[in-house]
Formats: C-alpha cells, structure tokens, sequence
C-alpha cells in the first residue's frame, strides 16, 4: 500500500511558507510506484488544497526522479538511509529517536526511484521518510502510530503530530498546548515545536493551538483510521508586550523568558509623533525609565550624554555600548560634535533595544556596565518594491530672554605698585568679584547688560531642511533596501549686530561680506545606508549592511579684540554707556572673521551569517568595521587695523588649525545556540544553552594641532557560556558566565593570577498567572515576577595600567639632542576592571483585558572596586600626574514604572495613555583611604555623596549692620567650608504622554515631561548684589558667598522642571486618494518639540548644560556666555510610499 | 557554499583577531614599550634621568629651585615666590614664607625641586636596570652614570630634608612603589652604596667619576665620616676633571623649545628673541640676613671676591643686589669639581687634627690662589678654623645649594647652637614694591619637609621623624 501525502498552506503569501512533504509509511509492504505519484494519487489530509497544485509542485520535485544504486549487506539501517540519500544529492535529517536506526539489513538495489530504493530498505521497519520542498532534505522519523514504541496503534484511533512555528521569525515554537476541541486529548510542543495527540478518533477534528504571545490558532483536520496526521502550523504573534522578542545571548527570544527588562523602541512610532533629527532625539522621546539624556547645547550637532541607571563610575566612561546591526561603535573616546550615537542616521533605523542589568554584561561583555543600546537599521521585505519620501521643514526659535547680567565698574587700588599687573587698569574696564575681594581693585558702580538688546541678541530663527528617501523590497532569496537622507541645519545662533555695527565704524566694510556671518552655526549631513540579505537556503542568512556618513559643523564668527578705548557705536547709542564700556574690552587692535570647522566621515560595514541547520541548532556570525574620521580646522584668519583705522588682511599670518581623529573599531562575533533533546522530559523542561565569543579592536588616533601623532589601541576578546531553561512554560532560568581577556585586563594576583574576567549571572521569570493557583479575573490577566543577579565591568585604558612613556629631545652636554623617554603617565599593573553587581527585581503585569500594561523594576548596582584617579605623591618624580586605583564604592538604586493604559479602542477611537517614571539614588560608599573630596567638570566627588554632585558655600547669617542698604563683607556670615546642595542628575523622572487616533485617518500625540530634585550650577545671570543697593539684601550676600566659594559655585541651585515634550498632529490621508497618485500611503505630519518649559531654573534651560558633559565634549560650537537651550521646534512633514 | 561562507567569515575573523595590537602606539609622542625595552630606549631613559636633575637644578619652573638657596626673589605677578634669604630658602612658593613663622608647620620643599629631584633619581634606576638588561658593552659606563645621577639626587635630598625623605620608586612596566620615610643617615648610606656601585662600574669619562667621588665624599661628610670623605676625594687634582651641566639657549629640534636653558633673570619669547622680564629682575641676594647672615655684599665691597658676582640695582625703592653668577640662558653649572675636593680634604684634615694645627689651611689656599685669592690664615681656635672654613664653603659654593647642609652639619657635627648659625630675627622680605617692604621674621625651623601632597598621596608615608638639623 501507497500512501503520499502533500500538503500545501494556500494561505501563506510567501513562497517560504509552502510546505511540501511526500511521506512514505514504511511498514507497508508494497513499494513505492513513482507512477501512481506522478498521477496524483494520493489524499489531501488538510486545507483548501488543489491537486493540480500539488502535482505541479511535486513534478518539479527532482529529488524524487533520482535514480540510486546500492548493494550493502549487514548494513545498519542509518547507514543505508545516508547512503541512499547521498546518491540522491538529498541531506538526511534523522529523529534519533527513532526505532530501528541501527538495525542491520541486506539491500541490493539496481537503479531504483529514490523513495523506491527507500522503501526497500526500509521495509518492515517501523520508519517514515519525507522529502522536503526544497528538494534537499530528507527526513527520517518514527511513523506517528508507534511512538509509543510498540507499534501498537489503535485501528479505531488515529493521531495528529507535527510542529508549531512562529510566523515571523521561523523559529519553533515551544510550549504551545495543542488541544482536540471536545475531547481531553492535548498536548504541549517540544523544544522543535514538535507534538503529538495520540488515540484521536477518526474524523474530522477541530485543533486548538495556543501559546503565549501567539494568537490562539484553530485548525480542522481529518483523522483517518489508524494513520497519523501531519500539521504543520504557524502561529502570529499577539500583541501581548511579553510575546515581544528580543535580542540575548541565546538569540532572539521572547520577553517573557528574559529575566531582566529590555525595552525596545520602534523607531517608525517615535518618529511619528516628535521631531527626529538624531538618535538622541529619539531616545529622548521614548522616555524610556531609567535612560537619562543629557544635552551640552542646543546648538546643531552639539554633543550629549546618555545616562542608564545613574553613574557608576568616578573615572571611567559611563557612556553605555552602542551596537548597530552588529558592529560595534566606539563611543567612549572623545565623543565631540556628531559622533558617536549621532553619527547613525535616525531615518535608517528600525528598532533600538535598551539592554540594562546583568543580562548585559554577558552578551557583551566588558564596558557592557553602563548598558547597551542595540540598534537594527531596516531591511527590505519580500514583495514589490516600496519606494518612500519624505521631507521635513523644521522651523525653531530659542525660548525664553537671557537672564540680565550685571557687572561692576571700577579702577585699580592706587596703593598697589603699578609694577603689578591690575586687572582693572583703567575705568574701562569691568572688574572681576575677585579683584574687588582680594583689594587690587575698587569698585564704582554696578550696571546691567541686557543680552536681549537687540544689538546684542546673537540668537536668530533655526531652520532645518530635512530630506530622506529609501528604497526596499527583494524576493524570498534577496532582500535589498536602500536609504539615504540629509540634513541641512542652521543654528540659532548668529552673529552680534554690534559687532557689525563696530565693524562698518573702523570703515573695514571692504573686507568682508557681512552676510557671510549672519548665520554662523550649520550643521549639514548626508547619510546613506544599504542592506542586503542573501537567502540561499530557507534556514541560512547571510547580510551586508553598508553605511556611511558625511557630516559637516561649521561655525563663523567675528572676534573683535581691537578699538580699545571708548567708541562712537552709533547704532548702540540706546545701550547704557557701562555696557558700551564693558562690550568695548579690548586689548589690541586685531579683528577675526573666525571659522570653525568639523567634518565628520564615517563607514560602517557589517557582515552577518544566521545559520539554522535543523535539530534546533542556530549559528550566528557577525563581522564589522566602524570607522570615522573627525577633522576639526579653525581658521583664525586676522585683520589687523591701525589706529588711523587702515585695515591690513594677514589671512595666512596665523595660519589655519587642524586636528585630526580616527577611529577604526573591529568587532566579530560567533554564537551557536541549540535545544537539548531531553527525551520525555521535554515536555517539562527545555534546556537551551548557548555558547558565543566575540573579539573586539579598537584603535583612535589623533592629529594634534602640533602635529603630534598618537595612537592607541586596545584589544578584547571574550567568551559565554549562556543557558536557557524552560520549566513548563512558565518559569524561565537564565544562567551564564562569561570570561573576557584583552589588553586593559592584566596578570594580577587580584585576577586571581589569571588575565580573565569572569562575569557570571543568574536570573528567573515566573510567569505566574499561567500556573493553576492564579484566580480567573479579569483585573490581572497576565503577571510575571523576574528577578537577575549578576556582574559587569567597565574595563581602564591600557595606558592607565602599562603607564605612558613619551620621548623628548634631551640636551647631551656635547652640544646635541638626543632622543630621551619620559615617564609622564604612572602604571598601575594592578589595576582591574570595575566590577558592578547588579540586582534587577520587577513584575510584568497585563491588566483589565490587556487594556492596561504595567512594568515595575527595582535595580541595585553596587560598584566594588570603581576606579579613582588618584594624584602621585611628589616623590614619584612625576609632577601633578596621575594614577587610577580601584579604591572606591558606588552605589546606584533605580526604581522604574512604566504604564501602559489603552482606554479607548474601536474602529473610531483609540485613545491610549502612558506615564513613566524614574527614581534614582547614587552614592559614593567609600572613595578610599587619604583622598579627600575633589572636583571634576561635573561637579564634586566626595564619599558619602553623589557622583556629580553640587556644592557650595551658604549665607549663614547677614546683617546690614549700617544700615547703609549694602552688604559688606563684614556684614554677611558664610560657612567655612563647602556644603551640598545636591545631585547633578535628576532624582525624580516622569513622563506622561496621550494619544489620540480618530478613524484612523488623524492622530494627536503629546508628550510632557517632569525632573525634579537635582541641582545646577550656572553662572549666566552675572553679578547681581555686588555692593548694589538695588538688589535684595540676601542676594548682596549671596553674591558675597559665590566668591568664598571654590570657583563659581555660588550659582549652585535646586532645580525642578516641567516640560511641554512634544506635540503632533498627523494625517493619514485617505487611501483613494492615495491611489489617485499611485501612491501606498499618503502622510502629513504637523509636529512641534520643547513646546514649553515651566521651571524655578535662574538660567535659560536646565535640562541643557555644557558642564555636565566634561572636557571631552567638545570645543566646537561651545557657549562661552550663557549655555544655549534647546530650541522649540515645528516641523511640517510629508511622506509619501509607493 | 554554506560551508564556503563560513570559512572566508572564520579567516576574516581570524586577521582582525590578531591580539599582537595589544600594547599601544609607537608614534610621536607615545612610545610602545618594545622601543624602550631596546639599547635605544635604555639610552633615552637615561638621559631623562640627566635632563631631570638639570631641571632640579635650574630656575626652569619660574620658581626658585635648588640653586637659589641664597636667593631671594620676587618672580611672578606681585605674588612673592618664597624669602629664604640668604642662608636658607623656604622653596616653597605657595606656601608663601609663613610656614617658617612658627606657626607649626615645616617649610616644605619647592613642589618642583622636590618632583625633579624625584624623577631624576627614579629615572636614573629605571635607565641602570634597563641598561643591564638591554644595553651592551657600549652602555656600561652609563649604567655608573645612572648609579651617580641617582645617589646625587638623594644626597641633595638628605642634605636639605627632614629625618623622614621617601624615596618611591617605579620600576619599568610596574607599579608605582611608595616608601615609608628614610631618615636622613640611612639617606645617606643609601647614596654611599650607590656611589660604590657607581664606581665599580667602567666609566665614560673623568667627569663621572668626578661626581661620584666628590658626591660619596659629600654623603660621607653627612655621615660625619671625615676619613672615607678624604679618601674619595684626595686622588682629583684637576679642574678639568669636573662634573657639569649644560644649558644651552638652543632649541630642541622638534618642539622649538628652549628646553634645557638656565633660567634666570631674563626671558626668551616665543620668537626666540631675549627680553627682559620684569618680575625675575628682582632675583637677588640680601646682604647678612637677619642675624648671622653672611655679609656677602659687604664682602664684595671690600674684596670684590669673584666668587660672589652681584650688581647692585635700584627699584626705586632702594638698591638691591642682583646676582651675576649665572646669566643668560646658556650656562654651565659646576656641581662637582676640583673645589669640593679641596673643600672635603680641608674639613677632613682639620677633623684628623682635633680641629687644630693649620694643615688645613693648605688645600684652601690652594682653591683660593686658582682665581687669584690671597692666601688664608689661621685664625688661631677651633672655633674660629671651623667658622673660616665653612663660610669659604659659602663663598665657593654660593648658589649651588649646599648651605643649609653645611649649616645643618655645624649643629649636628660641631656641635654649634642654632641661635649660632642659623639665621633669626627679622629679614626683609622683597624690595619691589612698597607694599612688600614688610619684616619677616624667621622661625624655629631648619629643614625641608616634603610636600603637603606627600603626605597626602603617599600612603606609606607618615611624615618627617623629625626636623632637627
């Protein structure tokens, strides 16, 4: 007897959907006829199927005409069956379970059909072979009806086996529960997906598929007597939240068996309801709790910060890994202008995942302690081909007025011996506090600046010309897409009118085009980027992504360090003389068309291979480069103007200014994953270990502007060992260790001897309300508790460990040079990377029918051995250098809540809510023995206090014991040394967003923002109290406190603000009229960001300032006066998809 | 092809994975540590330790360094630098000339004299271990040198410091390694080992074993060891054999700095063109400084002695003494010569003879009549031979550093009372300006503790034993 079956899924578009299989039951007697197949002779189990379809599609199996020749004698049955198959050019895929595989048997076979040769050898034997649809596989298993292993199906029964697959990625999948409606036969798919329902009665039987994050799937099938039935099903993920899959060390993997929480942003739902110009933007709008973005400047292309989970460390980076498809970005060092995270373009990306906690550190090792941010850019989409434009006009104005500056004026102390150097000379002159304090100078008056003048107001109209245009599509084998975008943007920031006003006085109007610095700050970048995907078999990937980038900051000026003594301003005559004086502080007579320029290039190039081969294996490799190229020129061209005002061009006197930087970062990575065969205990438990490595280089290298050339280089490797178990479905352990080696991790006997880092970690999630003690309700639908323990580090630089020798010309006392080595940087061989532990608590909770979703986490990360750099003693000969120690303790709590509420949701209404909030602690535990508190560009480092954190000195006490309306010196009590006044970094975040879709043709989205309880320092709003009897009492003494300070923290304040993110207004327009331009999809965006800004802040914008990003942010487009804000931002938008 | 892609992805991966690139950049500016583990790199090391105690030694920081320990000076910005006058200088600039106040705290070495005083003698031991491990015949005698260089700056360490001087180390590719304080005998036996080491070792040229002779004699001499003192030093006969440091006005080649120069009263511009600058014009000497200051200007008065080259300027305040010795950026600097050996062998004589007898006198005069001094004459006491002696000292050695040692060693080995030899009372502290013509007064204080910083950084290091000559 014969019995074929093929089965086709008309439903499936994809080609890859369709499934054929020709199965041969080998306990029939009678051979294959290749005959009576070619006609078409066989039954349809299942689905709207056409045989004409199905012959057409098994005519073309050429597998099948294959002809073999085999003569074995005493041959095991495997051995037989791989033989077989070779001559077939067919790869043979065997259940080891099944019965018989060693069995031995004599075959003589003489140019026989492939399933006929098989169903020789195979006779008698209680096997069942297929051949796949791609004509390469051969697949070898026990026949449904004897799994049990003795043969004995039941003749009044039947039974239906086959695999669950999710639909998206074609992974198997597990822990499905297979139901027979009507009956209490069920069962529950295996780490392959596989299941089985045995003793089904005959007939046609409704199947009910379900598993979480999956829509429940029901299918009819029809049992026929004593046979089994083979389905094949693929289930569409739901929308539940913890079906969502995720990047880990195992591979791609649904939230649900994630320990920790990994949040993951669509890029396309950001960019539809705020302003994108960059990454940063993005990551800003997501709000994602516990992810601080900090901004130097709301200037374009100015650098920012991104913070996860606080600070950790004193020294060190705190910059989180950046991972784009792959490749690594080297954003540690030296992040200026548009690098690092900027440097990607916004419009090519598809997801951004949020990696945190110790789930990082094993996937990517070393640094991974201050979180990952995976970036994947799009790729095309079998089918036609999509063609998508868009064009963006951003239009933005800076909010608020500068805060009034005031200023004394005074004369030098004419006791002091004119042979010192004063620095009030002369009434011209505006005083520092210092002076006055120290009695060098005295002071006359105060005035006020206005910066709102119209003459002196250098902040102008931001506009941005924002353009993208990406193509995509391909066939099951080749999947491309193509984007390219660009910006143009010009600052809001322009040149002051006075100076120009000054410029036409000195009759220099000959030199220049004035209009040239009307609108000194651009930025203009173009990005293109491409994907393509090769599928040469089902099961195997290979993908090159190319991206690169150009980008270009420039910044003109005028600097005017001439007309010394008072001018005739002419227009400026509105200005109080004081200011005239104080804008009038010149030294010589030089004049600057100054011009800055950074040019940024960048390539990234990433290569991947995913490779399923079947038995749950998966094999991934991932190679890339990351290279960029920062070319920084000033070009202090100079004027020179004598004092008849005859004006000289010198433009080469001075000489043009560059500085080089490159980076070039290699990353590779290999990773296997596999689901073991646990036999029957599959069912209960699942185990799926992973093992992966990845190597990383580095290497930045520097031009300097004296043409000093260095390069440093670094080198990591690593390697995890990762396991996934899988407890019927509902409690999840994650179990993993990793070990890394490299250039910064040296031979100590604090490494236990060995140049290894180990990081291990353990985490669990139980999903409770599948277990059986959880009450049907319908307030909680869905609730898991996950809790992750775990290290990870953040590594030094290798010359913080080997020291840096310099070379220097050494004068011999024979008259010559001789090239000498110089000890300038002290080693520490016993420096070790920083080593966090990191405890993550939190719950997942669906509630009110899915229509609210809640996550709740609770992280502790503890610091042990941060490193400090910690200044020599003298005696080591190496003047005010340095040298890092692990000597300190950090410790950082975060509490994150993140709300979901969908409270309206019909064809007509969606309405939907969500509120995140943040609450953070940090502490430095202990800074180690002898090291007293010290002050870093971000603030103040002392133990038992934030890292960051804000000081000064206080008003204890004020009198105006003269009553003379002036307090003096005499009159104010300040406290001796410095008090905290808090931390740099918001304790308190919130967020709040709505979102409104009607009919799904208009959409209304807006976005609001709370920080609260940190401190700035600031130090734009001037003098005011300076012996000034217009000023309040406390703040003449405040004034008096700021110069007691330690530099200028007298402008330390508490801040809270509120802030109007984003609002939005798009329109879908319909689709016939869409159709009418042969178009896919028609979309107009309104769009506005940084609406409004309600805040106690004494400065412009709290949420922006230069101080807290450090030396290495960047010199370009540097506010010297007042830090800029971010503008506030509308932006009119169209796309349009064909 | 499967097998093909994953073979070309494993080759890729393997030439990216080469971890050679490990170590850092080896060009301009950073060397890899492969150069400096080489003859070349051994060589440069040493030369560092050489160029860092001529920066000890110079005027190269704006503040006054080790030279100036007779001078007073006014140098930057109407903030006075320090007003150890004219025996002794507190060279510690920001600690201003309070610390000698007795406001209990120890005048500390000058943050700069004290780091390259360090380096030279950390770098001179790196050079000597790498020297052995990667030079050849041809560095053998720099590794005597190295041997010198760091035994002289620990002399001058020990002549000039508190009982309590660390001596860190950091060894080539290591740790940096803080000591606990040495007391200033075990300072010195530490430089007389060296020196020792220094002299087994094959020499380049005279001048080296110029300095170790004459520096082991000094170390002996701070040991009161007044026979092994004369042993060293009795072989030099020639001047021609002294040990130097050059300074020059050239520029090195790549930086276009006048790195090695001597700094003093004048300025080169970043053009390169001399200028005067103003506040350095002050750098003088005060004529016998509180009580028993040395009357080094009246002396020039009435002999002309050339050993103290002064010029008197005026401020417009009053007349001050400029000193003269050392002009110009390019000079060269005797520190270990002929002189010292005639100086040694003098002291030791007159201790072999019970301080009497007028033996002594002969080596003295023979240093006197090598410029054209008249002869010396016995003063007649013990006292008075051991006064005569070591103000000689102070004439021959003005500016070289080396009072404040010898003063320590009148209280310590001649048993002199303080009161006797260091100066007290009031001192003026700076002629420039009206404002700075107040009176000081000197403290209770003889020696130089380390840096605050010391204290602060060098864990192992608990402070001075204690500050007694």
């Amino acid at each position: 007897m014969v019995f074929a079956t093929v089965e086709l899924q008309s439903k499936c578009r994809a080609l890859r959907d369709y499934v054929v299989s020709v199965v041969i039951i080998c306990s029939a007697i009678t051979p294959f006829n290749s005959a009576l197949f070619a006609q078409g002779n066989y039954e349809v189990v299942d689905g709207p199927m056409k045989l004409a379809e199905s012959r057409a599609v098994s005519q073309n199996n050429s597998a099948l005409k294959k002809q073999v020749t085999l003569v074995a004698r005493d041959s095991t049955v495997r051995w037989v069956i791989h033989e077989i198959a070779r001559q077939a050019g067919l790869k043979p895929i065997v259940n080891e379970l099944s019965p018989g595989l060693n069995s031995r048997v004599s075959v003589n076979i003489s140019k026989m059909y492939v399933m006929d040769a098989l169903a020789v050898a195979l006779k008698g034997s209680e096997l069942e072979v297929m051949i796949g649809s791609d004509n390469e596989t051969l697949r070898v298993r026990p026949r449904l009806d004897t799994l049990d292993g003795k043969g004995t199906g039941k003749k009044s029964m039947g039974s239906i086996g086959g695999r669950v697959i999710d639909s998206a990625s074609g992974n198997a999948v597990v822990g499905a529960t297979v139901v027979v409606v009507g009956t209490a036969l069920s069962a529950v798919s295996n780490g392959k997906g596989e299941f089985q329902v045995k003793d089904v009665p005959v007939g046609n039987q409704t199947i009910s598929f379900k598993a979480l994050g999956f829509k429940t799937l029901g299918r009819s099938v029809k049992v026929v007597e004593s046979r089994g039935v083979e389905i094949d099903v693929r289930m569409v993920a739901s929308a539940t939240a913890l079906s969502e899959v995720v990047t880990t060390a195992t591979g791609s993997q649904r939230r649900v068996e994630v320990p920790s929480d990994i949040v993951k942003i669509d890029a396309e739902e950001i960019k539809e309801r705020t302003p994108v110009r960059t990454v940063t933007d993005m990551l800003e709008a997501a709000q994602v709790p516990g992810v601080l973005v900090q901004r130097g400047s709301g200037e374009p292309g100015s650098p920012t910060r991104i913070r996860m989970r606080g600070i950790g460390s004193i020294s060190q980076s705190n910059d989180p890994v950046i991972i784009v498809d792959g490749v690594w970005i080297d954003n540690k060092s030296d992040n200026q202008g548009a690098r690092g995270i900027d440097a990607i373009d916004p419009q090519s990306i598809e997801t951004i995942e949020i990696v945190r906690g110790p789930s990082a550190a094993t996937m990517y090792g070393m640094d991974a302690s201050n979180g990952v941010i995976v970036i994947t850019t799009k790729k095309g989409r079998p089918g036609t081909t999509r063609w998508e434009f868009g064009y963006g006009y951003d239009w933005g104005q800076i909010s608020g007025k500068k805060p009034v500056r005031y200023f004394g004026i005074g004369r030098p102390n004419p006791e002091l011996d004119s042979l010192v150097t004063i620095n009030c000379p002369a009434l011209s002159q505006v005083i520092s506090g210092v002076s006055v304090m120290n009695g060098t100078c005295f002071q006359d008056s105060v005035s006020i600046y206005d910066p709102n003048h119209p003459l002196l107001n250098n902040e102008a109209v931001e506009t941005n010309h924002r353009m993208n245009f990406s193509v995509s599509g391909g066939t099951e084998k080749l999947l491309y897409s193509l984007m390219f975008s660009s910006q143009d943007q010009i600052g809001a920031r322009r040149e002051q009118p006075i100076k120009f006003v000054r410029l036409r006085k000195m009759g220099a109007n000959s030199l220049y085009d004035a209009s040239d610095f009307e609108r000194p700050v651009t930025l203009n970048r173009r990005d293109i980027t491409t994907n393509f995907t090769v599928r040469p078999q089902e099961n195997l990937d290979v993908s090159v992504v190319v991206a690169a980038s150009q980008g270009k900051q420039g910044r003109d000026s005028l600097w005017f360090r001439s007309l010394a003594g008072l001018p005739d301003i002419g227009e400026a005559q509105p200005l109080s003389l004081d200011t005239v004086v104080f804008l009038s502080a010149a030294q010589d007579h030089v004049i600057e068309p100054y011009r800055e320029k950074l040019h940024t290039s960048g390539i990234r190039l990433n290569s991947s291979i995913n490779w399923m081969p079947g038995l749950g294996l998966r094999f991934s490799g991932n190679l890339g480069l990351d290279h960029g190229v920062n070319d920084r020129s000033t070009n202090p061209r100079r004027i020179y103007c004598s004092n008849d005002l005859s004006c000289r061009d010198s433009m080469n006197s001075f000489g043009s200014v560059v500085r080089r930087m490159e980076r070039n970062s290699y990353s590779s990575r290999l990773s296997g994953s596999t689901i073991l065969n646990l036999g029957r205990l599959s069912r209960l438990l699942q185990l799926q270990p992973s093992i992966g490595g990845d190597f990383r280089r580095t290497e930045n290298s520097s031009i300097a502007t004296s043409g000093l050339y260095n390069r440093l280089t670094s080198v990591s490797a690593g390697w995890y060992i990762n396991s996934t178990i899988r407890v019927l479905q509902r409690l999840y352990f994650d179990l993993g260790i990793r070990q890394d080696l490299g250039s910064a991790i040296t031979t100590t006997s604090r490494t236990g001897g060995l140049p290894f880092l180990g990081l291990p970690k353990l985490g669990s999630s139980w999903l409770m309300s599948d277990e059986s003690f959880w009450p049907e309700n319908n307030i909680v639908n869905l609730f898991r508790i996950r809790g992750a323990i775990g290290y990870a580090a953040v590594q030094p630089e290798i010359t913080d460990i080997l020291g840096v020798y310099m070379d220097r010309d050494i004068y011999t006392d024979s008259s010559r040079f001789i090239r000498g080595v110089l000890l300038s940087s002290a080693p520490n061989r016993m420096l070790v990377p920083e080593k966090a532990g990191e405890v993550e608590l939190g719950f997942d909770s669906e509630m009110f029918s899915e229509k609210v979703y809640l996550i709740v986490t609770y992280a502790h990360k503890e610091n042990r051995n941060a490193i400090v750099t910690r200044n020599l003693a003298p005696s080591s000969g190496l003047g005010s250098a340095s040298r890092k120690q692990n000597i300190a303790r950090v410790v950082n709590k975060n509490f994150e809540l993140a709300a979901t509420a969908r409270l309206i949701e019909n064809k007509i209404v969606q309405l939907q809510t969500n509120y995140n909030l943040t609450l953070s602690e940090n502490k430095v535990a202990e800074l180690g023995n002898r090291i007293t508190p010290f002050n870093t560009e971000s603030g103040r480092i002392a133990e038992g206090y934030p890292i960051a954190s804000q000081w000064s000195k206080v008003v204890l006490d004020y009198r105006d014991a003269n009553e003379d309306g002036v307090i003096s010196r005499d009159e104010v009590v300040i406290s001796d040394s410095l008090v905290y006044r808090g931390w740099s970094q918001p304790r308190h975040r919130s967020s709040f967003g709505v979102s409104l879709g009607l009919n799904n043709v208009v959409t209304f989205d807006s976005r609001f923002s709370y920080q609260g309880r940190y401190s700035q320092s600031y130090t734009f709003n001037g003098y005011r109290g300076r012996e000034d009897i217009t000023s309040p009492l406390l703040i003449q003494a405040m004034y008096q406190a700021r110069f007691r300070g330690d530099g200028n923290m007298e402008g330390t304040q508490t801040v809270s603000d509120f802030r109007w993110n984003s609002a939005s207004v798009t329109f879908h327009l319909p689709y016939s009229f869409a159709q009418r331009l042969n178009s896919r999809s028609l979309q107009l965006r309104f769009q506005g960001s940084n609406l409004a800004l309600w805040s106690n802040y004494s400065g412009r914008d709290p949420g922006v300032n230069s101080s807290l990003l450090g030396s290495s942010s960047g010199d370009l487009l540097q506010d010297n006066g007042s830090t800029m804000p971010r503008p506030r931002l509308f932006v009119v938008e169209l796309r349009w998809g064909i | 092809m499967m097998r093909t892609l994953i073979v070309v992805f494993i080759l890729i991966s393997s030439i990216s994975c080469s971890l050679d690139g490990a170590a850092y950049g080896n060009e301009d500016g950073i060397l890899n540590h492969s150069y400096i583990k080489s003859k070349d790199g051994a060589i440069g090391v040493y030369y560092s330790s050489v160029s860092s105690l001529r920066d000890a030694l110079s005027l190269l920081s704006r503040d006054v360094a080790f030279f100036t320990d007779e001078i007073q000076s006014m140098p930057y910005n109407g903030q006075h630098s320090n007003s150890w006058a004219s025996d002794i200088t507190s060279l510690d600039s920001r600690n201003n000339a309070k610390l000698d106040m007795g406001g209990g705290l120890s005048p500390r070495f000058e943050d700069n004299l004290y780091e390259h005083l360090n380096a030279a003698r950390i770098r001179a031991a790196q050079a000597r271990v790498l020297l052995k491990e990667y030079g050849d015949s041809t560095t053998q005698a720099l590794i005597a040198n190295a041997y010198s260089i760091e035994a002289y700056s620990i002399v001058f360490l020990a002549e000039n410091g508190c009982s309590g001087i660390p001596l860190t180390y950091i060894p080539f590719e290591g740790s940096v390694e803080y000591t606990e304080g040495y007391s200033t005998t075990d300072l010195f036996r530490k430089a007389v080992a060296l020196f020792d080491s220094a002299v087994s070792f094959e020499h380049d040229s005279s001048h080296f074993y110029t300095l170790a002779s004459v520096g082991v004699a000094r170390a002996y001499l701070g040991l009161g060891k007044f026979d092994s003192a004369l042993l060293s030093v009795r072989e030099m006969d020639s001047e021609d054999k002294s040990f130097t440091l050059a300074y020059t006005d050239a520029f090195t080649p790549r930086d276009s700095i006048p790195y090695t120069r001597f700094w003093t009263y004048r300025n080169l511009s970043s053009s390169g063109s001399e200028s005067v600058r103003s506040e350095l014009d002050y750098v003088y000497v005060e004529n016998s400084e509180g009580e028993n200051g040395i009357d080094w200007i009246s002396s020039v008065a009435n002999i002309q002695d050339p050993r103290i080259p002064v010029e008197l300027v005026s401020n417009n305040f009053r007349l001050f003494p400029q000193q003269r010795k050392f002009v110009g950026g390019a000079v060269t600097v005797t520190l270990a010569g002929w002189i010292d050996a005639r100086m040694i062998e003098a002291e030791a004589i007159l201790n072999q003879n019970g301080l009497s007898g007028t033996s002594w006198l002969e080596p003295v005069n023979e240093a006197r009549r090598s410029i054209g001094l008249f002869d010396t004459t016995d003063p007649g006491s013990s006292d008075a031979r051991v006064d005569l002696l070591f103000r000689e000292r102070a004439f021959w050695f003005y500016l070289t550093g080396s009072r404040l040692g010898d003063m320590r060693r009148l209280v310590r080995q001649y048993g002199r009372v303080v009161s006797d030899v260091y100066p007290f009372g009031i001192y003026t502290k700076a002629p420039s300006t009206s404002q700075y013509l107040n009176l000081q007064f000197y403290g209770n204080y003889f020696v130089f503790a380390p840096p605050e910083n010391e204290y602060r950084y060098n864990y192992k290091y608990a402070g001075c034993e204690h500050y007694n000559p």
